[in-house]
């Protein structure tokens, strides 16, 4: 069924959500990249993300264009997402009888958004014969962490330091289950992390960090239930070479992969056209169906109904890469232009069975994919991609521009 | 409950609770503020004049004793006392015993107000006198003189603090580690905000720094040793071309980084044993001051200057220079006509050396008239930083200064006609008029406001809109921007 595929890849593109383990860089001199110990205080961070996603990797790890073959080249889905976020370092067990915690400083920051994305005018059209709308716009998720770093340690020109944190991704964000796209994810997520900042020779800083981000349920999957309702946990692991020039200009080049553990589950699909009954003269061979179906004389018009599953997929992954510059000015500010694009990547895909039937609400009682439904007459089996933040793999780059701001400046 | 939200509930409190700063809700709770506060129980910590609390740190306790010149840490911006504990416990490892390692927190300790050198200056003066005062007592003997190692932002406090209170005399070594003795980049022109002081102060090439080192940079009997980076890259404060701009002329001055192979950073530099191992040999390289020794006095015979002890040594410069270890010492000092002497006696045998003052020659000189001195632009409110020229009545008169809160004497800041007073905080500025035979004009003070409060309560959104709304600034000068 090539023309659910259509759709499903249009959804797949939803916005290439920036969680708060973003990739690290310099916040702003001096000698303070992101997870380093910073001197007490507030920091506040702006970052804007552009992205015009026209590609995305199937299960299988392939590029998939776009809508291909059924949109003309060029669609894209296009993608801005505006973060703010406020870092506050300081020790509130300083002085204290507590023990190790008046030592290391702790840190918390909270990360607000807000989203626009956008599907061209072909992905649009095949999402309103799904009900669904061409855009969303709206606040994002919330993210909240809190941490502390570890002791600063020196071995000859290098110097090294820890940190441990946990986010807790707080779903506020604009959500709609019926929407082909959305800023919001529907779904809690904590996430424990471990990082390092070293500096060697005083010109080379390296940040990494690792985490397992624990994905909650989403109890009202998106678009059709194309979005997975348990998602699978992640692991996610970065890397980041910052070199220094000068006091002011900086360049960095990172790594940074996730990958799912396990596959997510889909349980209430219903995605469909809006409008039956179909007819099959207008259908069948713009969108594949099969010609023993189209061919036949006893139907002018029929019924598609989806079994609702569950579903899985074969969990997701990606990996990318990014190159960037930093110029600092006046001290107190930090401009970043960084460039990244996925090198491979998995997106989740399933196997969706629908009933072909006569009459609407055909599917009889059985429901569990066994057979055929008592009121059906075919079965057609769909691949369908999914969608959201949980399931879609970009594999388009992505730009961002980050402005880091420091208030109170040394 | 899903695992996930479980946890939320766990980290919600504690996001809760750190995103408020410490020292803001506390107080308003009514509760005490934890800090560091390891002094006896009979030494009552002085007040910072910055902040107007007891200012937190460590020194002393009841059980050691004073076996030599007593040590004083000064921090650097946005951190505090604490930040020498890892030297202290240094020093202790070698020797030292806790009377003898004193560090006072003098600041905001956060990069939310930052420190500044003049403002910070009464505080270390404030803290030197206690330090003093309490050992004294507990000895039972004067303790004259102490040793001050300082860090970054704390080397210009400590210079100025020892330019403007006249101390020379009271430090026998001075270690400045890392400190903008000749600016940082990061002071640069277009900084702004709440370190506008600070920059205003340590911008490469500021008039105040300039003030600061004229005349020479190490004066007094003093013994100066500066510790720094050097090599460009550890210590980004000063990145090439300025990474000698903590040395200082006529200093032991020490590129530790660049001499040794080394990468500390800025924050390293102070507190790493390899670092201190110089520092505490340079400490040590002098003997212990005469415990009941007085020091030695100038006195002025007609034309002529001499102490009063035969075997100590003067050492005097004429024209605005200030004298130091470096000049040829003599028994005997002619006064010139026309010009200005700067002088201090110090004796090598007690260790102890006399205040620096200053005396014109008197050949030839008429009196001009009652004796008056006068400042211009006159003191008050300003938004950018003034240069202040100070006219005597009487030209042949030679003009001293402080802008510490002290007295000037003799032996304060010398005012020069060709470089007017650059006045860039707020600061009460002293100054008096001393004629060729020791007349001296009635004290000018003066007050001068230059803050970033004035500048914020002057462009406010509605006085924007409308020029005649009332300025709504009270001269609060609190966070010292």
């Amino acid at each position: 069924m090539r023309w659910l595929q259509t759709l499903s890849l249009a959804l797949g593109l939803t916005l290439v959500a920036y969680p708060a383990l973003a990739q690290a860089g310099v916040l702003f001199t001096p000698h303070l990249d992101e997870y380093s110990v910073k001197p007490n205080g507030t920091y506040t961070e702006g970052t804007l993300i552009l992205s015009q996603i026209n590609e995305v990797f199937d299960r299988d790890g392939g590029r998939v264009e776009l809508g291909r073959p059924f949109v003309p080249a060029g669609a894209s889905t296009d993608t801005a997402l505006a973060l703010f976020k406020v870092l506050w370092v300081g020790n509130v067990f300083r002085d204290t009888g507590v023990p190790y915690l008046k030592d290391h400083d702790q840190f918390c920051r909270l990360i607000g958004g807000f989203g626009y994305q956008q599907n061209t005018s072909q992905v649009a059209e095949r999402g309103r014969q799904f009900g669904a709308q061409a855009g969303s716009n709206g606040l994002s998720d919330l993210f909240a962490l809190c941490g502390l770093y570890t002791s600063e340690h020196r071995y000859g020109p290098l110097k090294f330091n820890g940190l441990l944190s946990a986010t807790l991704k707080e779903p506020i964000g604009q959500y709609d289950p019926d929407a082909m796209l959305n800023v919001g994810t529907n779904y809690r997520t904590i996430t424990p992390q471990l990082a390092f900042n070293a500096n060697l020779y005083g010109r080379l800083s390296i940040d990494g960090t690792l985490a397992y981000q624990i994905n909650g349920d989403n109890d009202k999957p998106a678009f059709g239930g194309t979005s997975p309702t348990r998602i699978a946990d992640w692991i996610n692991a970065e890397v980041n070479f910052t070199w220094k020039f000068s006091e002011r200009w900086y360049a960095d080049l990172g790594y940074s992969w996730h990958k799912s553990v396990g596959p997510n589950y889909y349980d209430q699909v219903s995605i469909n056209f809006k409008d039956q009954p179909l007819a099959p003269e207008t259908l069948c061979a713009a969108l594949g169906i099969g010609s023993t179906l189209c061919n036949s004389p006893l139907l002018d018009s029929f019924y598609l109904q989806p079994r609702s599953g569950p579903y899985q997929d074969n969990g997701v992954q990606a990996s990318l890469v990014s190159a960037g510059i930093y110029y600092v000015y006046r001290t107190s500010t930090v401009l970043q232009a960084r460039v990244v694009q996925p090198i491979s990547g998995r997106g989740s895909q399933i196997d969706v069975v629908y009933d072909v039937c006569a009459v609407s609400n055909c599917p009889g009682p059985d429901r569990n994919n066994t057979g055929v439904g008592d009121n059906a007459f075919a079965q057609e089996v769909a691949t369908l991609f999914g969608v959201g933040e949980a399931a879609a793999t970009s594999a388009s780059p992505y730009l961002e521009l980050r402005f880091v701001y420091l208030f109170w400046a040394p | 409950m899903s695992r996930s939200r479980f946890v939320a509930l766990l980290l919600l409190p504690l996001l809760a609770a750190c995103l408020p700063a410490r020292e803001t809700l506390l107080p308003r709770l009514g509760m005490t503020v934890p800090g560091l506060h390891d002094f006896p129980a009979d030494f009552r910590p002085p007040l910072s004049a910055e902040t107007g609390q007891p200012m937190p740190g460590f020194g002393s306790d009841q059980a050691s004793g004073v076996y030599r010149t007593p040590v004083i840490f000064v921090h650097g911006n946005t951190v505090s006392a604490r930040y020498w504990l890892p030297t202290r416990d240094y020093f202790l490892h070698q020797g030292y015993s806790r009377d003898e390692l004193w560090a006072f927190g003098y600041g905001w300790d956060n990069v939310r107000y930052f420190d500044s050198n003049e403002l910070s200056v009464p505080s270390l003066e404030r803290s030197v006198n206690s330090v003093i005062n309490y050992l004294s007592k507990k000895r039972g003997v004067p303790v004259r003189q102490v040793d001050i190692v300082a860090h970054s932002l704390g080397v210009t406090v400590v210079r100025q603090w020892l330019k403007q209170t006249n101390s020379y005399h009271r430090v026998r070594n001075f270690v400045g580690i890392a400190g903008a003795n000749h600016g940082t980049w990061t002071a640069s022109s277009d900084s702004r905000g709440q370190q506008r002081l600070t920059a205003w102060e340590l911008a490469p090439g500021s008039p105040w720094l300039a003030q600061l080192n004229r005349g020479g940079e190490t004066p007094g009997p003093t013994r100066y040793f500066m510790l720094y980076d050097g090599g460009g890259w550890a210590d980004v404060f000063y990145p090439k071309p300025s990474q000698d701009s903590p040395a200082l002329e006529g200093a032991r001055n020490l590129a530790y980084n660049r001499e040794h192979g080394a990468w500390f950073d800025h924050m390293d530099l102070p507190r790493r044993p390899e670092t201190l191992q110089p520092v505490l040999a340079f400490l040590s390289e002098v003997h212990e001051p005469l415990p009941r020794a007085s020091p030695p006095q100038l006195l002025r015979e007609g034309e002529q200057l001499r102490s009063d002890q035969p075997d100590a040594r003067l050492y005097c410069a004429d024209d605005g220079l200030e004298p130091g270890a470096a000049v040829v010492p003599a028994q005997v000092w002619p006064l010139k006509p026309g010009r200005v002497s700067s002088c201090y006696a110090a004796h090598a045998g007690s260790g102890l050396a006399s205040p620096l003052a200053r005396y014109a020659g008197a050949e030839g000189y008429q009196p001009a008239g009652e004796l008056s001195l006068s400042a211009s632009p006159a003191g008050g409110v300003y938004e950018q930083p003034q240069q202040v020229r100070l006219t005597a009545s009487d030209p042949a008169a030679f003009i001293v200064y402080t802008t510490s809160g002290t007295s000037p004497d003799s032996g304060s800041p010398l005012y020069r006609p060709e470089h007017p007073l650059y006045v860039a905080a707020p600061l009460r500025l002293q100054a008096v008029a001393i004629t060729p035979d020791g007349r001296r004009s009635p004290p000018l003070v003066l007050d001068y406001d230059i803050s970033l409060e004035k500048v914020e309560a002057a462009h406010t959104l509605e006085r924007q809109l409308d020029p005649e709304v009332p300025e709504p600034y009270a001269g609060r000068r609190k966070k010292g921007r």
